[in-house]
């Protein structure tokens, strides 16, 4: 037989591929989802990949700038919140030592906000503006957590200005507290500016790493301030003389806020205090596992000055 | 030329129906933009054309979604075969026929694919047909027309659909 008998007429021929289709898209649909999902991936990889690729490319060229945009903002937003965070960090710090040296103080400690700092021929001197205007009268101590910063010269209404220990109107009588030998602390501006004790009998007690406080003579500083450590010494006026050279415990120029010491009306010390000239150590107790002077300032052996906060 | 044009015109449909089409949708109902190419080929080239083209394109979305795979094909194809088989009596180029045809067409191919989604529950099917189906239809027959004359304005094609099979 022939094989043209058997074929189909030219009107139905047309027909077969799209019913041929059509049936192949129905056998498809009723499939199982496992099955459909290999033949996706086939036709994926085969028949329709340029379509694919193209189309992931779009599709990756669009998300992949919406996910740049995404990040960049992501990250400027994350790069504020780290300097944020530092910034709370650094606050923290700072006030917790504020608290805790406040939470020393058994007396009246006005805090004031630095507005202003001026340094000139005559030194360092510090606008500030206290809680208590009031508070800020001429000749009261102003102190930090690390120690005495000078005292307040002038005021003019809410603002005061302070002398800071590097000021020629500055003078401290300090005291050390190992050897209790006492002098008088000045800051001169001349060859070699600094913080000094002048004109002391060279074979009096001063170690390097010696802890200074106010002696409380006088009635510019009360007794216990700290003031600073001693440096070194050197002879002066032919040897029978000597200048001992001070670090100061605090800075005025690192200082974000100090406080007045108020003095009680009465006189005789401070709030709560039971004798005169009361001793104001407690504020600026000596720091537990500070290095040993001798390791920084290379004393004497067998002289132990007491241990210094590192500073 | 034709045939190059018809794969350039798929390339771009299937970026827009994956990229900003799905943000157009409305309560999950969106156009279907490869409807509106079926019916420009069955219309223009005849049934042939119109079922291998909707069975394409279909197998196109079903590589896309595996699930969708040969229910997109047999609702687009059967679409094709509607088109092609009704455009031999109708005026290709009266618009109100052209969207009746769309309307048609549209709901062959979303009745075709709740059928299959309901999974051969009837009620199930009577359900999803009243939730997907009349917005669907409607969706499309507003936005199909709107796209392919602004489309056809921009790329400056004329008499898209004239031209007998």
């Amino acid at each position: 037989m022939r094989l043209a008998a058997y074929a189909p007429p030219g009107r139905s021929r047309r027909w077969l591929g799209p019913i041929a289709a059509l049936v192949l898209s129905a056998t498809l649909g009723f499939l199982p989802l496992s099955i459909k999902r290999p033949v996706a991936g086939v036709l994926e990889r085969t028949v329709f990949f340029p379509f694919r690729f193209t189309v992931g490319w779009g599709e990756r060229m669009l998300s992949g700038r919406e996910e740049a945009k995404r990040l960049s903002r992501e990250l400027a937003q994350r790069q504020w919140s780290r300097d944020e965070a530092e910034e709370a960090r650094i606050e923290n710090a700072r006030l917790r030592r504020l608290l805790g040296f406040h939470r020393r103080a058994d007396h009246n400690l006005v805090p004031c906000s630095i507005v202003g700092r001026e340094w000139g021929r005559a030194g360092e001197v510090l606008l500030i503006e206290a809680a208590d205007p009031g508070a800020a009268e001429p000749g009261r101590a102003v102190v930090s957590p690390d120690g005495l910063i000078g005292r307040v010269s002038s005021r003019e209404g809410r603002y005061a200005r302070v002398e800071c220990l590097t000021h020629i109107q500055v003078a401290v009588s300090v005291l050390n507290q190992r050897s209790r030998e006492g002098g008088i602390l000045k800051w001169s501006p001349e060859r070699r500016p600094g913080l000094a004790i002048r004109g002391i009998p060279s074979q009096s007690d001063w170690q390097p790493g010696d802890r200074l406080v106010t002696s409380g003579l006088g009635t510019a500083f009360p007794r216990g301030i700290l003031v600073g450590w001693v440096e070194r010494h050197r002879s002066q006026g032919g040897g029978m003389l000597k200048e001992v050279r001070v670090r100061p415990a605090a800075r005025a120029a690192r200082a974000e806020e100090v406080f007045l010491l108020e003095r009680v009306e009465a006189g005789f010390g401070f709030p709560g205090a039971e004798e005169p000239g009361e001793d104001l150590s407690a504020l600026f107790p000596v720091e537990p596992g500070a290095r040993s002077a001798r390791t920084l300032f290379k004393g004497k052996v067998g002289v132990d000055p007491g241990p210094m906060p590192v500073p | 030329m034709f045939v190059i044009r018809c794969i350039a015109v798929i390339f771009f449909l299937l970026v827009a129906q994956t990229s900003w089409i799905p943000r157009l949708r409305i309560g999950g109902i969106g156009p279907d933009l490869f409807l509106g190419l079926v019916l420009v080929l069955a219309l223009r080239k005849g049934t042939t054309w119109g079922v291998w083209s909707g069975v394409v394109l279909g197998l196109l979305l079903g590589v896309e979604e595996p699930a969708t795979l040969g229910s997109e094909s047999l609702a687009l194809g059967l679409t094709g075969l509607a088109v092609g088989q009704a455009s031999r009596s109708v005026d290709k180029q009266n618009p109100f026929v052209l969207v009746l045809l769309l309307i048609l067409s549209a709901l062959i191919t979303e009745t075709v694919r709740t059928l299959f989604t309901a999974g051969g529950n009837p009620g199930n099917a009577f359900l999803l047909w009243w939730r997907w189906v009349p917005g669907s239809v409607l969706y499309t027959a507003v936005f199909v027309p709107i796209f392919a004359y602004v489309s056809a304005r921009l790329l400056g094609i004329r008499g898209w659909i004239s031209g007998a099979a």
